[in-house]
Parts: C-alpha cells; structure tokens; sequence
C-alpha cells in the first residue's frame, strides 16, 4: 500500500511539468530534485536523458542538495529519462516530451534497492498542458497543434493566434503589431524597419511545415529576453532524428473556393482570378546515427498575375475596352529597334508583360551532437518574395506630369520598364550547448540575418525616357528604359546577434549570467530618376536627337554609388539572474539586465541650415537641431523579480506572477526619417530650360541634343550623365554648409530612449482533480509606459497661450502664426501609458485524442500615440485631438483588441481523421474616433476631436448649432449612440469606438491513408481547410462591421463658424441623424468564407 | 496570508499605475491667465471686460491693435487687471488677433465684434443696401466684359449686379482666367458694395463657388442675321438630361426649327466629351428697324439646372421718318433716317461726337452724341444750317425724346447764306443757296404734292421760291407758313420766263413765323 501511494506520488510529480520562460532562447531544460523515502536528498544521483528519435543523450549528477538541471535540450522528445543511484532503485520515464524555452521539472523519490530486488519501476510520464512553475505569460504551440490548425494562408498570425492575447497580426495585449519580437532558432525575422506591418518576406518568411515549435510570450520575466514591449514570438525548427523521415505536400486556393456574398449582396470582382498554389517538401535523418542529423525544407507558390493589360494598336485608335491604347505598334517597333542599334539596349517585349507572383522559401539545418556534452545546431533560411508592377503611372521631376499613366489609353511602355518587389530573407543561426560540468553549462548563439525589400528589374542599365505623343499637350505616349524609382530603391535590414550565457547550478541557486551583443543596420535607398531620365516631346524628337524638354538625375556626394538614410547602433547587454528554490513550494526569480545603446554618427552629416533654426521650449529657452548626430549613448536598466508559489504543495494551486521592465523595439523608419529629410544624402539634378536659366547654364536644353549622353563604349551609363552633369556645375560633394532647409525637419531628441515598460502580472493555475488533464488560469497584466515614443513638432507655440472660444466646446483655437519657424517632427520619450489584461483560460483532454481550450482576454491599453504610419508627420498628427498634435490626450491604443474569445477543440480518431474546430470572436480592432468634420481648431489637420455636448448645455445655449434641425439630428444621435450618450460634457477619447463583435468558425478536416511501403507505413493526407465556416451558412455571418463610411471615420459634426458671442456653431453632417446606423457590414472578399485544399504525402 | 499579502502588493501598484495619469497639458501658463479670451463686442461697439490674473508684468502687442478698436489699459502689473475692450460702430463683422506678452510666453487674445460672415443676399437686396457693406450673392454669369481683371454681370432672379474686379484663388487681382468663369455658370461671390454713377457694382470680389454650367454655347451666329431672316444655328455642349429650348416672348421673330442631338466622341485630348445638340431656328424677315432679341437653353441632370441665354439680332431697314414722325416713333433699336437742318451743333472733339439739334422747320430733334459716318464729326465742318441725314435709334432723356447716342451722319448739304439781291444776281448752276425774307405772297400750297409756292422779299428785293418743301419729307401744310413769316430757304437759282427763281425743290430750313401785333 505505502509502496503504491509513493508511486502514485512520483506519477503526479512527474505531470508537474514546470517551467520558466526564456524568450529568444532555442532550447528546454530538465530539472529536478531526487530524494530518498525519508526525503533526504539523494546525492549524486544519475540523471540520462535521451531524446529517443535522435538518440542525443544528456547526462548529469545530482548535488548536494539532491538537485540537478540540464541546460540547452533539444526541445520536444518524446524523451526518455533515467534516475539511477548505487542503492536505489533506478526510475525511468517514458514519453517526456519537453517544450520550448521552458523547464520540465521531474522530481524523484527513490527507494532503497534494499526494501524491495525488484527491477527499475517505468513510469509514463502524463504532460498536462497547464505549465506549473513559469512565472509570466506564456503559450507554447506545437507542431502537431500547427499542422492541425485550420488555415489558408498558411502564415505564422495564423497560429499565433492561438494565444490568448493574438488574434490580431503580430499584434500582442493592444501593442503595435510592429514592435513585436519574432525570432526563429533565436534570429530576427522582424520588420524591424517597419514602413509597413508585415513580417518580412513578404509577410510570410518561414513555412509553418518547418516549424517544431513556437512560444507566443507576453511576460516573462526572465531577463535573458528583451527586445519587445506587447509581445514576443520565439519559434525553432525542425531538426532530424535517427528515422529518414519527409513529406511531400501540394495545397491549393482559388476564387472559386471563397464566398462572393456579403450581407445578401455579391462583391463585384469577387470571382476575378485569385489563385495560389504551394509546393513543399521536408527531409530529415541521420547522417551518423546518434551523432549527425539533417532537415531540410523547401517550398514554393505561385500566384498567376498580369502587370500590365494594355496593348499598342495597329492603327493609332485606343479602345479601353479592349486595353488598346493610342501608341501604334508601329512607333514601339521603331523606337525599340533604335534603341537596339543606337545604344545597345533591349526595351523588353511590348506585347508580353509576364508579373507571376512567386515565394520561395529554403530552410536547411544541421544538428551535430559533437559529444555528450556539447551539442551544436546550424540553420540557414532563405526566402524570396517576388511580385511584378508595371511602370509608375505618371510621376516624374522637372517638369508637368502627365494626366495620363504609362501604361494606358495614350501610352504604352515595354515590358522591361516593369519592376520587381523582392522580399528578401537570409537567415543563419549557429547554436552551440555544452555542458561544462555537472552543475555548469552554457550556451552560445550567434545568428545572422538579413531581411530586404529590394526593387529589381529585367532592364539593363540604362535611363528611364518617356516620350510625349507629340501634339504640345503633356500627354505620355511611350516609356522605357530602367523604371523611374527603382534604382537602389531598397530597404534593408542587417542583424547580428551574439550571446552567451552560463548558468551554475548551486544548491538551491540557479544562476545565470550573460552577455549579448547585437548590431543592427537598416537603411532606406530611394533614388529617383537614379539611371537618369529623359523627357521627350515626341517620337521623332527622340530618334532625331532633339533637345529633350526635362532631364533628371539622382546620384551620390562624392562617387556614393549606393546614398541612402541608414542608422547603425550596437546594443551591448549583460544580465545576472538568480533562480532559486526558497522552499519546496515557492520559487523566485530576480535578475538585472543592463543594455548599453550606441548609435553610429558616421553615417551623418549636420546640415548647418537646420543647426541654425531656433526652436523654444515649454519655457521659452531657445533649442537647435542636429540632423548631424543620433542619440547619445545610453544605458537601459532592466530589473525583474518573478516568483513561482505551489499553494497546496501538491501542484494543484499555482499562484505565479512578477514585476520588472521590458525594454522593446521601435520601427527604425522613425529613425531614418531623420537623414532621409535633412537633404544632405544626395543630390537631385532636376534640369529643363528655366532651372537651366536660373543657373546661368549657357546653352539651355541644347546641352542635351544629339541623343543620350552616352560614354566612350556608347553606353547610357549612370556614370556618363554624371560627367556631363559634373562638368556644367552640378555639385560633386556638399559639406555641412552646403545644407538647405527643407519644408519639414525630422529628427531624433539627442536624449531619446529605445521604448520601456513596466510590466507586472500575477496569475492563478488551477489543475481540477479529475482522472483527466483539465485545468484552468486566470491571469492579470499590468503595464506602466516608463518610456513611450511620441513624436512633437518643436516649431509650433504652447498651447496654453492660445484664445480659448467660448461656450462648452472652448478649446484653444491655433492663431494665425502658431508655428514659429520650418516645422520639426523630433521623436521624444513620453512617460505617459499604461494598460492592463486579464485573462481566463481552460484546458481539458477528456479522452485521448480529444481537446478542447477556450480563453477570454480582456484588455485596456492607453498611449499618447501608436506611432501610426511612416513619416513623422503622420504618427502623431493622425490621431485625434481637442488641443492640436503636440498636446494629446492619454487615450485607448488605435491597436486594441478590447475583448476577444479564442476557443479551439480538436479530435483525432482512430480511422485517420482528425477535426480541429477553431472558434473566435473579438469586439474592437477597427478603433474609431469621434471627430470634427473639418479642422476646427486650424492646427492644419483635421483630426480634431469631437466634443459631446450635455443636453443642458445644448439647451441654454452653451453649445449652438446652426439650426433647429442640426441640433435634432445630432443629439439623437448622440441619444443613440452608445459611446457619445455615455460621454456627455466630454471630449471623445480617440480610438475608443470599438468595431461591434465578430463572431468566426474555421474548419479543418484532415483523413491519413495508410500507404504500406516495403518496411515502413507511409501516410496519404487529403485536408480541407474552411476559414470563417459560419459565412458559407449565411452571408450576413461572420462578417465584421465598420463604420458606415458616410460617417468619414467618425467625423459626425462640422464646425461652421464662431458667432458673435465668440461661441463656436455646428452644423450635422446628412448623413448622422437619429435612424443612422453607426456600423455597419464590410462588404469586402476578405469577410467571406474561404477554404483551401491540401495533399500531403508523409513517409515514416 | 501570503497571498493576500502578494495580492495587496500588486494591486497597489497597479491602483498607482493608472490613478495617477495627470494630463500633462494645461489649460492656461503659469504667469498669465484670462477669464476669457474671445472677446465678444457688440456692433455698436459698447465695451466688454475680461479679467486678466498675472504673477509678472504684461503688455498688449500694441502694433496688433487696430484704429477700430479700443483697448484699455494696454498692459499692466502682477496681479488681477481688467481690460476694456470697445469699439468703434461696425457695419460688418470685423475680428483681430491680439497678442500679450508677459515674460517669455505669448498668450494670444481673439477680438470679435459681430461676426465676419456675410450673410447671402439677392441682386435686389444688394441694390437696396448701402454701399460698404459686404455681400455674398449667388447668380448667373451672363456677360463677361473684361477678363483681366473679370468684370462681368452676374444675374438673379430679382435682379442684376456689376462685378467690378474678381479675385482669383490666392485672392490676386488681374489674373480672372484663372477662375475658368464662363457665361451661364451659377457663381457666388462675396464683396463689399460700391455705387460707381447708377451702376450697382460689388468690388473685387471673391469668388465663393462655380457651378458650371450644364449647358454651354459653344458657337452661334456671331453677326447680326440679315433683315431677310432666314434660318440660323446654335450649337451647344451639355451634361445635363438633352437640352431645352425656349424663347422668350418678345423674341417672337424666332422660331424652332429643329434639334440635332450628337453624341460627345471622346478624342485622345479630351477622353469625357460633352454631347452636343445643333439648334436650328428660323428668324421672320425684319420690315422693321434693327431689333435683338433672345433664345433660352436649359439642361437638367437631377436636382441641378443650368440656363443660358443666347442673344440674336437682326439687321433691319432703316426707316425714313420726318422729324414729326421720329418724334412720335417708339423707343427702341428701329433704326430711322431723318433729315434736318441743323439748328445749333457742339462739337466735342475728345469724344468725337456732337450734340445737334435739327429742325424741319417745324419740329426740331435733339442728335444726342451724333457721330460722323466716314470721318470724325468735328472734320465735317459742320454749321448751323447746314441740312444732313442722320441715322439712329429713338431714344429719349428725361420724357423728352431724342435720337440715342450714336447717331450717325450719313450726308449732309451746305448751303450758300445769300442775300436777296445777290442771289438774284448769281449765276444759274449747282450753287445751293440760302435766303431769307419776309412772306409776301403764298401762291399755292399742296400737301399732295408736298410744295408750296411762295414769294418773299427783304424789303428792296423779291424772289419766288417755287415749289418749295420740307427738309424731312414732313407736310408743307405744317410749316403753318403765314405771309409776314419769315422763311429761310435754300436751292439753286433758276429763272422761268427770265425772271429769276429758286428753283424747285428747294426745301425751308427755318420759319418764323409774325409776329403778333
């Protein structure tokens, strides 16, 4: 009986699978204390974890506290461990499977071999999905739970929505999706450039079938992990194992297999061609058993696309309806065969205008277990994005821009003036885990990545040249040549990171200690007119060598083939944290980090036409502006205290929790911004007759008659223009007072500090004692912005000095001269912010091959501004204010997801289906405003927020319409309103009008056919996935509203003018009176069901 | 215990998180504060008091302070002041931005008295108003006469105004073509009123809005048509729903003929042509003078509605009326020919014209602004006596008729001014001669054939003037010759039976008639 209760007891110690998360971390841990019957601890004990697939052994000794740990596991398993002791019995688990960044605690009871001769006991280890010692918040995703998901776009925000605070892109707890921390192996796979807010690659750069695992963090408060303020990302690959093991899939979507119908009525273009198809393989298996492995992946999918519909005509007659424009066949023939001739260059087909998109992505991956105590992973991933545009419609410097496209009724170009967009990722991890002693191991990771967005081109170099149609009027009539804005039109990205980090295991002290160093580069190419360009007013002016009518070209100071607006900082961090075992039942964690930021200025230079602006602060003390330098040099201080506490001591009750500051990432286009705007990158050369003049350039356009420039092989080069561009006096190099102002200043506060948060959390785990895993949590965040990014215009006055109006709307209305000098966009710290989430969430397995999770999340995020867009001007402008830009109000994030529900149950039987059910609903993601219809306060933008007048104050006129019936429709609305009737006598708060709730169902359907091959069973899979299944029941369902859009993202009132009292009037807009309907379908494809089909041949 | 203890912990701190989020923007600076900062004056100008709270000096920027407006006092200390602020009467709104300075801060002061919004008004309104004040008027552009500095008539339906100088967009003057301001657009415009003479005029004014037309007249008959009428064409673009035509009653010499609807053809240069319709009609032949007259187009597209009006004249014959008949002849564009002799001429070299009265003897007209026909008037030499044909319309001034400005003379005759005995004694030619004498004898007098024969004498001398008659073709019977009249005559001498005569068809330039005894 005894014996039989303390095997009970080890079996439930075993299903207490703890762990501590470690973001950015590639690897898992095992840990655990061994005791004897009497609970004393059993040193020296013998722990020989095998990771049975691949055969890779860790082995380690207990300490004098009966404690053990290993350090840098390959993640997943099924693991076998082994607990053996001179004396003892010797214990074996089975089946362990470990999870990513976390540690599985195994703790022993050995019994005196004496007491009982009997053979080792085998124990099957039962892993509950509830996570008993991490302190913050966390969900891991496996790959059995991705292949299962339902999906269609097969992209990484499909599965991390999962998480219960995901759900929208790789947005996390109402942050901007942007600044969030995607690593795979532990590279940077971010957009850390961030013009947009898509992952690289285009949105997609790692395909899901290679992914192992994936963790979606919020809180951890290990302080190993830095880099992200909402949340984090942090995904491994798949590595191979002893087994030859692979898969071959096809799945396939197109536009018949989506609804077309919102609401009762059909989307027009709805059935238009829209279909991909991807092609994949992996392949994994030794290359020495026990010892080498490899993985690889390969995937690719097409979408057919055409850039450009239109077609010269035969005789000089345009159709549009049969894509024929005016530009005769004759004309192109001619002007691409003297180009031929005359230069060497090829125009590219003018009846073929191939723009397949495509992505291609590879992954390749080595493991090597050099001995068994240390352990070495290498992965390198490559993806390429590739879509097709057809040439700029009509943009160009130097002269009149055209009515009429490239590309259209008037004009046509050829096809290699079409450009390309690459999304480019290289990506190399080098992960290298020893174990140095029994009670010291280390891990050193080093990854490389490199993630671009460049444009490319079929064209050899050569100028872009549009030829008018010749009848005076500015009517484009042909183009060629290197498209206008693609040269060296680039973003890119370089990352490296290098850490190591060593933990001492020490009685009842874990300690760890680090150092990491990453390097960062991203830049901004964007050259205009960069292989020159060339207008002429008609064909025979080109073929005649007439002097064309404008001639442009971009080019770098001082030979600078590649200008661009690049930053460069390097982050220089070291981190102490101690991880100790007060008492069997509660753990704490504290630790510091210290992260040192230093810009490179060498990629600067001071315009001193800015540096001698004179700018004022809030008190009146004059400040400059050097777009010459970066921020100085900080450090950054990362504190963090988490704590583990099992209640009951049977693990039962967690209660966990901690506090502690996250430093996070900004998009660097903020930074950029700064050179980009300050004009001392490159230099414009825009020429026509009249700059010319200007310039006292003899000669006018003449300079440019008899053809190209062209150098000495009769080549349109680059570097011929330049020559000739050089030696009429266009400047070569420029020096610090060579700068002009330009009409906007971007720069950075040279105190600026990368983004901070305080972060605090506690939860509560529950395991319910049934004879099955079923568990539930509930868990709050706190967040206090410690160091917000905002962005103020230096040159504008303080408000308070402006005239107030009278009444109840008595904002400050912007005088006449409210700036005092060239607008100044500077990115500033605010220390304003703060939000919280709370969170419940249930798990259950009833039966084997069944499960079941559901979670709600609530969460509240304030800031002063969610940095939207890319230009400075936009990220703090945009969004809604009663006193003008510099003065926002604390308000709900534009990027909150208030209230969401994540529910998933998936069943797998023993026939080979298996059923995954995906249910979510969330209220908000669109966040509207309540807004002035026009600029009242006269700040020059018009997002000016509403004030809501009480019905008192509309009574006895301290809030005036212009009429009767203005007044009757709004207050009706307001009456009808939920937001407005309950903000009466305020100013409406931006992005606080949430988008009603959405209710989805996704569907995935997968059935295995068991294919006998020789020794091995291989498996046929047939998949159906059906996104937002409620949509093919009734087209009303499932479908998101938004706001009517008569309404014009919120603006329901229109200010008209100040009357004589000084009051301010108002006019209602038609559209809002007391029957409008605030939201209402969005009747777009994207809302309708869609579904995708999939064959996979997997082979052992 | 404990975690009630951790709980506390966490939720104290949050409850400090959030609690205490003071909003960093205040409501006014630190050393300068007022009750109120738009200042509201009435129109008569009666003063208003704000109260201004400082902790240091402060001054009114007084270079921002206009001659209309009174600001008491201009600066002052630490403190709590109030300040007056009045002004002067107003007939439309004005406001002011007023800056104080008080240490490094601006506080910024919005002066308002009325408001600066022009109401809209109707021409009639505008007509009515007193000059100065500002109005904005919707109407019409029905005529456009300079298009530099886009002076143009804009017309509503209670009347029409003169505007006299449009802005363009960035508020410059002589730059009107930039606006594309056509005739038939619906245009509104704002400006202050001014009365140049009797002419209604707004003063460069702003251009608020242009509808454009939905019709438009793009080519016309641009002469007058021919006093044989005939059939003529007005070819018109529209956007509207086809186009309609009507025809003002007083036009009624205008008939529809036909409608020729076209398509618009979308050409390379313009992609979105309007459609166009051909209007054919047909004008009666003109019996009488000169006349003008007018058609009406109109197309709709919904709720919106464009007109244009097309004026049409037509040549008509030049009536040859006696001075009695012009006289009685209706105001008007008939065109008349009348002779006369003239009575008393004033030339006025500058503007080319003269001011003539003829005379028939009888009735007598006044030439307003009679102008010369192939030469300046001045260079015709033009005397008093002289006969000449003029051609102009009837017009009048003040009730009393006259010919209209523009007269013009086509011919005119000079006569030789000869007493009796010498012209007794001249030769028998082509000389027109002039003589005067008393009436002593009316041989015969015949309306039908219009003469009358009449002997006169200057006491020593006697003539017979046969077969005299009037200048203007006017009945001899209404000379009222009488013997112991004087007549002044002219003709050519002749002679019947040797005895000498002014020869028939001499016509009587002027009579006086006895005097009563």
């Amino acid at each position: 009986m005894k014996q039989s209760i303390k095997c009970l007891l080890i079996a439930f110690a075993t299903m207490f699978v703890s762990a501590v998360t470690f973001a950015q971390v590639t690897t898992s841990a095992l840990s655990g204390r061994i005791v004897d019957a009497n609970g004393e601890a059993v040193i020296g004990a013998t722990v020989v974890a095998t990771h049975e697939p691949s055969g890779t052994v860790y082995g380690v000794s207990a300490n004098a506290d009966g404690r053990y740990a290993i350090q840098g596991m390959r993640a997943g398993g099924p693991y076998k461990v082994e607990i053996s002791c001179m004396g003892y019995q010797t214990i074996t688990y089975t089946e362990v499977t470990l999870q990513l960044a976390e540690v599985t605690s195994i703790n022993a009871e050995l019994k005196d071999d004496a007491e009982m001769l009997s053979a080792a006991s085998v124990i099957t280890t039962a892993t509950s999905k509830f996570a008993a010692e991490k302190t913050g918040s966390s969900v891991n995703i496996s790959s059995k739970q991705i292949t299962a998901l339902p999906t269609v776009s097969r992209s990484i925000t499909d599965v991390t929505r999962l998480s219960p605070y995901g759900g929208n892109g790789m947005s996390f707890a109402g942050s901007d999706g942007r600044t969030a921390n995607f690593t795979v192996d532990g590279a940077n796979f971010n957009n850390n450039f961030g013009l947009n807010d898509g992952l690289p690659g285009g949105g997609n750069p790692i395909s899901i079938d290679a992914i192992e695992e994936l963790q979606v963090v919020i809180s951890p408060y290990d302080v190993r992990q830095t880099n992200f303020i909402g949340g984090g990302v942090n995904a491994i690959t798949k590595s191979g194992t002893n087994t030859f093991k692979g898969s071959a899939y096809v799945y396939h979507r197109n536009e018949n297999m989506r609804g077309d119908t919102v609401d009762g009525e059909q989307i027009p273009g709805a059935r238009d061609t829209d279909r991909n198809t991807t092609y994949g393989m992996t392949l994994g298996g030794p290359i020495i058993k026990n010892k080498l492995f490899f993985f690889v992946n390969a995937e690719y999918s097409s979408a057919p696309s055409v850039a450009v519909p239109w077609r010269a005509s035969v005789d000089g007659k345009g159709d549009a309806n049969k894509y024929l424009s005016y530009t005769t066949v004759a004309d192109m023939e001619r002007v691409s065969a003297f180009v031929k001739e005359k230069y060497g260059y090829d125009t590219g087909s003018f009846t073929e205008f191939p723009a397949d998109e495509s992505n291609v992505k590879l992954l390749a991956r080595l493991d090597w277990n050099i001995s068994n105590d240390h352990k070495l992973a290498l992965r390198y991933n490559y993806t390429n994005n590739t879509g097709w545009n057809g040439p700029n419609a009509s943009s160009m410097d130097g002269g009149t821009r055209s009515a009429y496209a490239r590309t259209s009724l008037y004009s046509m170009a050829f096809a290699n003036n079409m450009y390309s967009m690459n999304n480019l990722v290289h990506s190399v991890s080098l992960d290298l885990n020893s174990r140095l002693s029994d009670n010291l191991s280390n891990q050193f990771l080093a990854t490389f990545s490199k993630l671009d967005d460049v444009r490319g081109t079929n064209s050899d170099m050569f100028p872009h040249i549009d030829i008018l149609d010749g009848t005076g009027t500015t009517t484009n009539y042909m183009s060629l040549g290197y498209e206008l804005f693609t040269w060296n039109n680039a973003v890119h990205n370089t990352h490296i990171s290098v850490k190591d980090d060593m933990t001492l295991y020490a009685g009842n002290h874990k300690l760890t200690a680090g150092l990491t160093y990453e390097y960062q580069m991203a830049d901004n190419a964007y050259m205009r007119n960069g292989t020159g360009y060339y207008r002429y007013a008609s064909v025979d002016d080109f073929i005649n060598g007439a002097a064309p009518e404008v001639v442009c070209l971009t080019y770098g100071y001082d030979g600078e083939q590649n200008p661009a607006a690049r930053v460069q900082f390097h982050k220089a961090g070291l981190y102490l944290q101690d991880e100790w075992n007060a008492t069997e039942k509660f753990k704490l964690t504290a630790g510091i980090r210290f992260d040192g930021l230093f810009f490179d200025n060498s990629d600067l230079m001071t315009n001193n036409a800015i540096l001698a602006l004179k700018y004022y602060d809030k008190n009146g003390n004059e400040r400059n502006i050097d777009t010459g330098k970066w921020p100085t040099a900080n450090l950054t201080i990362s504190p963090r205290v988490g704590f583990s506490w099992d209640v009951m001591g049977d693990n039962s009750l967690k209660v966990r929790g901690g506090t502690g500051l996250f430093s996070g990432r900004l998009p660097l286009v903020f930074f950029t911004n700064m050179p980009t705007n300050s004009g001392m990158v490159q230099y414009q050369a825009q020429i026509n007759a009249s700059n010319l003049k200007k310039l006292g350039i003899a000669g006018g356009m003449d300079n440019f008659k008899g053809g190209l420039v062209v150098d000495e092989n009769g080549k349109a080069t680059i570097d011929a223009l330049l020559k000739k561009l050089h030696a009429m006096g266009y400047p070569s190099t420029i020096n610090p007072e060579d700068g002009a102002v330009p009409s906007s200043i971007s720069a950075v506060d040279p105190n600026f500090k990368m983004p901070q948060v305080w972060k605090t959390s506690v939860a509560i785990d529950y395991a319910f004692p049934t004879s099955f895993p079923m568990s539930f949590s509930a868990e709050g965040i706190f967040n206090k912005t410690i160091n917000g990014v905002t962005i103020s215009d230096w040159s504008m006055l303080p408000v308070e000095g402006f005239a107030r109006l009278n009444g109840a709307d008595n904002r400050p209305m912007y005088p006449s001269n409210f700036r005092t000098s060239t607008k100044a966009f500077v990115l500033e710290n605010t220390h304003q912010g703060y939000g919280y989430s709370a969170n419940v969430s249930f798990n259950m397995r009833p039966v084997e091959g069944l499960n079941f999770m559901a979670a709600y999340t609530h969460t509240v995020s304030k800031e002063i501004t969610g940095m939207p867009g890319s230009a400075a001007e936009s990220a703090f402008t945009y969004v809604p204010t009663s006193k003008g830009p510099n003065n926002i109000e604390l308000h709900n994030s534009q990027y909150v997801t208030p209230d969401r529900v994540i529910a998933s149950l998936s069943h797998d039987d023993k026939c080979g289906n298996h059923f995954n059910l995906v249910y979510e609903a969330w209220r908000g993601g669109y966040n509207y405003s309540y807004m002035l219809a026009n600029d009242m306060n006269g700040d020059g933008y018009n997002y000016d927020a509403l004030y809501i007048p009480t019905d008192s104050e509309v009574a006895n006129g301290e809030f005036r319409f212009v009429s009767e019936k203005d007044k009757e429709n709004f207050m009706a609305f307001v009456k009808n309103d939920k937001y407005l009737s309950k903000h009466q006598g305020q100013y409406a708060e931006a992005y606080s009008v949430y988008s009603p709730w959405v209710h989805r169902v996704d569907f995935g359907y997968k059935h295995d056919f068991k294919v006998k091959s020789g020794n091995s069973t291989n498996t046929l899979q047939l998949s159906v996935d059906l996104k937002n299944v409620l949509n093919l029941f009734n087209s009303s369902w499932g479908v998101s509203k938004y706001m009517d859009p008569n309404m014009v993202e919120g603006r329901i009132l229109k200010f008209e003018k100040v009357d004589k009292d000084g009051y301010p009037t108002f006019s209602t807009p038609s559209a809002v009176h007391g029957g409008t309907q605030t939201f209402v379908p969005s009747h777009s494809v994207g809302q309708c069901w869609y579904a995708s089909v999939g064959i996979k041949y997997m082979f052992n | 215990m404990k975690l009630r203890y951790i709980f506390g912990i966490i939720l104290s701190a949050v409850l400090a998180f959030t609690s205490c989020e003071p909003s960093s923007i205040k409501e006014s600076f630190d050393n300068i504060k007022l009750d109120k900062s738009y200042v509201a004056i009435d129109m008569a100008g009666t003063a208003t008091t704000i109260k201004i709270t400082a902790t240091e000096a402060w001054a009114f920027d007084e270079a921002k302070i206009p001659e209309w407006l009174d600001v008491n006092p201009k600066s002052g200390n630490a403190g709590e002041t109030s300040v007056s602020f009045s002004a002067t009467a107003a007939q439309d709104g004005r406001d002011v931005e007023l800056t104080i300075t008080a240490g490094k801060n601006t506080q910024f002061v919005k002066v308002l008295q009325g408001t600066k919004e022009v109401s809209p008004a109707t021409c009639a309104e505008v007509n009515a108003g007193p000059d100065g004040k500002s109005y904005k008027v919707k109407g019409v552009c029905t005529n456009i006469v300079n298009t530099q500095y886009g002076n143009w008539y804009l017309k509503d339906d209670t009347g029409e105004i003169y505007i006299y100088g449009t802005l363009d967009k960035k508020g410059a003057t002589k730059n009107f073509l930039s606006l594309g301001l056509e005739v038939g657009d619906v245009v509104e415009v704002q400006g202050p009123k001014t009365t140049y003479g009797t002419t209604v005029e707004l003063v460069d004014v702003t251009v608020l809005s242009i509808t454009k037309s939905l019709v438009k007249v793009e080519e016309g008959p641009k002469d007058a048509i021919a006093k044989e009428g005939g059939e003529f064409s007005v070819k018109l673009t529209y956007k509207g729903e086809g186009v309609l035509v009507s025809i003002p009653e007083e036009s009624n010499w205008i008939s529809l003929v036909s409608m020729d609807y076209k398509a618009g053809t979308p050409t390379k240069i313009n992609p979105t042509p309007s459609d166009t319709v051909i209007v054919k009609f047909r004008a009666d032949a003109n019996v009488l003078g000169d006349r003008s007259g007018s058609v009406v187009f109109e197309s709709k597209s919904g709720s919106k509605g464009s007109t244009v009006e097309f004026a049409v004249s037509q040549k008509g014959s030049i009536l040859e009326a006696s001075i009695a008949d012009f006289l009685a002849a209706e105001e008007g564009p008939t065109m008349y020919r009348i002779n006369g002799i003239i009575k008393s001429i004033k030339l006025s070299p500058d503007y080319h014209n003269a001011e003539v009265y003829i005379t028939n003897g009888v009735d007598e007209v006044q030439l307003y602004r009679a102008v010369g026909k192939d030469k300046n008037i001045e260079d015709l030499g033009l005397n008093v006596g002289d006969q000449i044909t003029v051609v102009g319309t009837r017009s009048s001034y003040k009730g009393k008729p006259q010919m209209a400005a523009g007269g013009v003379v086509e011919e005119f005759v000079q006569f030789k001014t000869v007493t009796i005995a010498e012209f007794l004694a001249a030769a028998e030619d082509k000389t027109m001669y002039s003589v005067s004498g008393e009436i002593t004898k009316i041989a015969s007098l015949d309306d039908n054939y219009n003469n009358v024969r009449v002997t006169i004498t200057d006491g020593t001398n006697t003539v017979e003037l046969y077969r005299m008659t009037t200048v203007d073709g006017a009945k001899v019977s209404t000379l009222g010759l009488e013997v112991g009249g004087t007549i002044t005559a002219a003709g050519m001498r002749s002679s019947y039976k040797g005895t000498p005569q002014m020869a028939q068809g001499g016509v009587c330039q002027f009579y006086t008639a006895p005097s009563a005894e």
